[in-house]
């Protein structure tokens, strides 16, 4: 499936129920435009920023002129807008999502349909904001902003689904010289919900507490939150550092499954047991 | 020179990366998880981060969960052959062990 190219520019949104194998592929597409868009930001920008350069020169020898080159540099400083730059800057959300889907590539069907939401540029949602004190006009405002939903089946029958919001953490105050200052901090919360089927796994419930050990993480990064119910699990992680984003998502889920693995191996041995004991 | 497989065959090696299942690929020729053929069980190979053995389970897994599961510990064709009441009635005293001339 194509890239919506279109929404790409506007949203900076992906978008697509692709099979999961396919998706690198419009990653691959989207990591191209993202280059093109940078270097024709670039080349608009040289040129406005000429226009303009010469437009003020120009006024001096013919006012007419002059307008008119500033006209042209304010004009080409505004379809550089045409060309998002929060693709470009957002760039490793695409080495993130390769990365997932390769790892779900090992254990989905082939041609399975995965449905992947990728956003370059999310709206951010305040949470909270509050007085920042021991600074002047100091505020501490926190914001989250979900840019990543992906979701498929694997082929045990589990519904897998991944989500990823950025926690951001603004503080602006006013320092002893009297310059405003604003001090930005993003972690983020790695979520993950496994439906798993019951027929397979049995209920995983007993081994709930035993999750949270098992689950191994980058240093950087923490389990915050573990939910098991007869059919589903739900885990969440926050990650301190981006880089390990991509780490923390398959380590997330090789702990949970370790688990789901011990109570499918646990299932079997207890209709051994009973056929067993039924043959006696 | 391998002999060519038959028409229906499907690979029965284990492969997966989160959970073991079955290959079914029609061809080890250019199999990305078996090498074409060259590793034996590509799922216990596979390369998981910090879980150094992410198939294996000790023996305290299936004693403190195995009764949650409803599974009896204590009878023929449980999970483990030996029980902890089978180690205690294997134990000899050192004197009777020693004293014991029919073996050796």
């Amino acid at each position: 499936m194509a890239v919506d190219v279109n929404r790409l520019r506007k949203e900076c949104v992906y978008e697509a129920s692709t099979a999961i194998e396919a998706v690198a592929d419009d990653l691959a597409q989207i990591e191209g435009l993202a280059a093109e868009w940078h270097a024709t930001r670039k080349r608009l920008f040289l040129a406005g920023t000429i226009a303009i350069a010469v437009g003020c020169i120009g006024l001096a020898v013919y006012v007419p002129v002059g307008l008119v080159l500033i006209a042209i540099g304010i004009s080409l400083f505004v379809w550089t807008k045409s060309s998002p730059k929060a693709v470009a800057n957002n760039l490793g959300r695409c080495e993130l999502v390769k990365s997932v889907a390769d790892m779900l590539a090992h254990d989905t069907a082939p041609g399975t349909p995965a449905t992947i939401r990728l956003a370059f540029n999310p709206k951010r949602d305040l949470l909270s904001e509050d007085v920042l004190p021991m600074r002047r006009n100091g505020k501490q405002r926190l914001y989250k902003a979900s840019w990543l939903t992906v979701e498929t089946s694997l082929c045990d029958g589990t519904t897998f689904t991944q989500t990823i919001d950025d926690l951001i953490r603004q503080r602006s105050f006013t320092n002893p010289r009297g310059k405003s200052k604003t001090k930005t901090r993003t972690h983020s919360l790695l979520g993950m919900r496994l439906a798993y089927p019951q027929k397979v796994y049995g209920d995983v419930t007993p081994l709930n507490a035993r999750m949270q050990k098992e689950i191994q993480l980058p240093a950087a990064s923490f389990v915050r939150g573990i939910e098991v119910t007869g059919r589903i699990v739900k885990v969440k992680a926050l990650v301190t550092q981006y880089g390990d984003l991509a780490q923390t998502s398959s380590m997330l889920a090789l702990g949970v499954y370790r688990m789901l693995n011990l109570s499918r191996e646990l299932e079997a041995r207890k209709r051994a047991q009973s056929q067993a004991g039924g043959a006696q | 020179m391998t002999p060519p497989l038959p028409p229906d065959w499907k690979c029965p090696l284990r492969v997966g990366f989160l959970f073991p299942h079955a290959c079914l690929r029609t061809t080890p020729v250019g199999c990305p998880d078996c090498q074409s053929g060259q590793i034996a069980d590509p799922y216990a190979v596979c390369g998981r981060y910090g879980y150094s053995r992410y198939d294996y389970y000790g023996d305290d897994y299936f004693f403190d969960y195995g009764p949650e599961y409803g599974i009896d510990m204590g009878t023929p064709g449980a999970p483990m052959d030996f029980t902890e009441a089978d180690g205690a009635d294997m134990v000899q005293t050192g004197d009777q062990f020693e004293n014991d001339m029919t073996e050796s």
